[in-house]
């Protein structure tokens, strides 16, 4: 009986456990659906122009995210970027149909490297900065500070963080391509792989706008969102330093799987489509 | 027309601050623990968060209007000198004394703030005012807070008890600085003190008390 009762409180546990995760889940999904709605709100409230606070701290963070994270890009893009596209071609001259290289850069590179590469560079060099900068004001009381100044915590620390991830992913992803495509070009006509022209003439036929407005709303989105979710952990810092590691920790492997996801759930419904 | 902070009941862990109101130069002091005073302090400035909800029961009466606890207008015409909340680690002390000026999108008041905000650093002694503020002293934090009241100059400021801690001599400047600041501007003060024997060295009018022995005592958690 004693054995049966002690089963059963095994049982019971493993439940509660899981009831408490799905719970808490499903609680974060609500309280980042309201984080985004309220931000992206306020965005597109234009106030923030008006307010040199606000204004003055966008340029600081699309300065320290965009322009200084530029060079890093442009060597991930000649590196992987090019790599990928003399793989692609080489590919294509096995199998002897050179029309799958437009079509191969334009699905792997463009459509799913580029954008998800530039979301996981934003998200090792910034994201961990936002969750650590963000969570120490929490720590100072800062966030008591600005609401007793009558300044929104949202509209002065988060909004110039999306605003920045989100330009800085777009552009930074335009430019992962473009780069990855020409060096790309070039490398193979000077390994004498391809003729610079013919694979420019390729590229060109592969190429469409679908692909460029797919391009650039994952180039937008990942980062976006990826930065809401860094944000949201960043605030459960609470007055507890020691929770800064954890939640900068949660919120890039968070926002990793959230990308993924994301991804996976782009391509089941353009395939249903 | 002067602006009056005035509060309905509040229900405070068991206990209740009764409504009040403070008018210019008149002082009024709450003696509470540090947990009533953040809860106190948390609904004059809430969390605004996602919903953007005002409490209602205080609010500022100015000029026949009626502003909520929270609200932008509140904020910009309630003086406020909270503990150890004086300042931002990541922009200059200039900024930070200027901070609800460039907020508020007028150009107006952020101008007049921009000519002053000099002799008013001169006044505190703050200096390296272009320097980024990072870690610092409570008495830093205080002299920003003054600062930030000197240059908005409401007609009622809500203070706690940011001297504690200092070192002596730092105490004895700060008292004078802010005694010559408050008389200048000659707001009405709510004080938020620990203790009947605070050393403010303010003359009140009121002084409300809240007791609940039943709650231990916990320090910064708002």
């Amino acid at each position: 009986m004693r054995a049966w009762h002690s089963y059963l409180e095994d049982w019971n546990w493993r439940a509660e456990r899981v009831g408490d995760r799905t719970v808490h889940l499903f609680q974060g999904i609500i309280r980042f659906y309201h984080l985004t709605v309220a931000v992206l709100g306020m965005v597109f409230k234009m106030q923030w122009l008006s307010r040199p606070a606000v204004s003055h701290v966008v340029i600081r963070q699309i300065y320290f995210t965009g322009v200084q994270g530029l060079p890093w890009v442009l060597f991930l893009a000649l590196g992987v970027g090019v790599v990928v596209i003399y793989n692609i071609v080489v590919f294509a001259q096995q199998i002897q149909d050179m029309s799958f290289i437009g079509t191969l850069m334009n699905w792997v590179l463009v459509q799913e490297m580029a954008p998800f590469m530039v979301s996981i560079f934003l998200l090792m060099r910034s994201g961990v900065a936002i969750v650590t900068e963000i969570g120490y004001m929490h720590v100072r009381g800062e966030d008591a500070f600005l609401r007793s100044m009558g300044v929104h915590p949202y509209e002065y620390l988060h909004l110039p963080r999306v605003i920045a991830f989100a330009l800085s992913g777009l552009i930074l992803t335009f430019l992962f391509v473009v780069v990855s495509v020409w060096v790309g070009g070039l490398v193979l006509s000077w390994s004498q792989t391809m003729n610079f022209f013919e694979y420019i003439l390729e590229v060109r036929r592969g190429a469409n706008i679908e692909m460029l407005l797919v391009m650039m709303l994952k180039g937008l989105c990942f980062p976006m969102l990826s930065c809401m979710l860094l944000l949201d952990q960043a605030c459960r810092v609470g007055r507890d330093p020691n929770q800064i590691p954890v939640r900068a920790t949660n919120g890039v492997l968070g926002a990793l799987i959230m990308m993924i996801l994301l991804d996976v759930l782009w391509v089941t419904i353009r395939s249903v489509m | 027309m002067s602006d009056k902070l005035q509060w309905e009941e509040i229900p405070l862990f068991g206990d209740v601050l009764s409504a009040d109101i403070v008018e210019p130069g008149q002082n009024i002091r709450i003696v509470m623990n540090n947990r009533f005073q953040y809860a106190f302090l948390s609904l004059m400035f809430p969390d605004m968060g996602v919903q953007g909800s005002l409490a209602s029961s205080i609010w500022l009466e100015s000029e026949g209007e009626r502003f909520p606890a929270g609200s932008p207008e509140f904020c910009l015409r309630v003086g406020s000198m909270i503990r150890h909340r004086g300042l931002m680690a990541n922009i200059s002390i200039r900024e930070n004394l200027l901070l609800p000026f460039l907020y508020c999108g007028d150009e107006e008041k952020l101008q007049s703030a921009k000519s002053r905000v000099d002799e008013v650093a001169e006044f505190l002694g703050l200096e390296g005012l272009d320097t980024q503020a990072g870690e610092r002293s409570g008495y830093t934090h205080a002299l920003v807070s003054l600062g930030h009241c000197v240059l908005q100059e409401p007609d009622v400021i809500v203070a706690q008890e940011v001297h504690v801690g200092m070192s002596p001599d730092r105490l004895k400047k700060f008292a004078v600085k802010a005694r010559e600041a408050l008389e200048k501007l000659g707001s009405g003060v709510l004080y938020l003190s620990g203790s009947e024997h605070e050393g403010s060295g303010l003359k009140f009018i009121r002084t409300h008390q809240i007791v609940d022995d039943s709650v231990s005592d916990v320090s910064g958690i708002w």
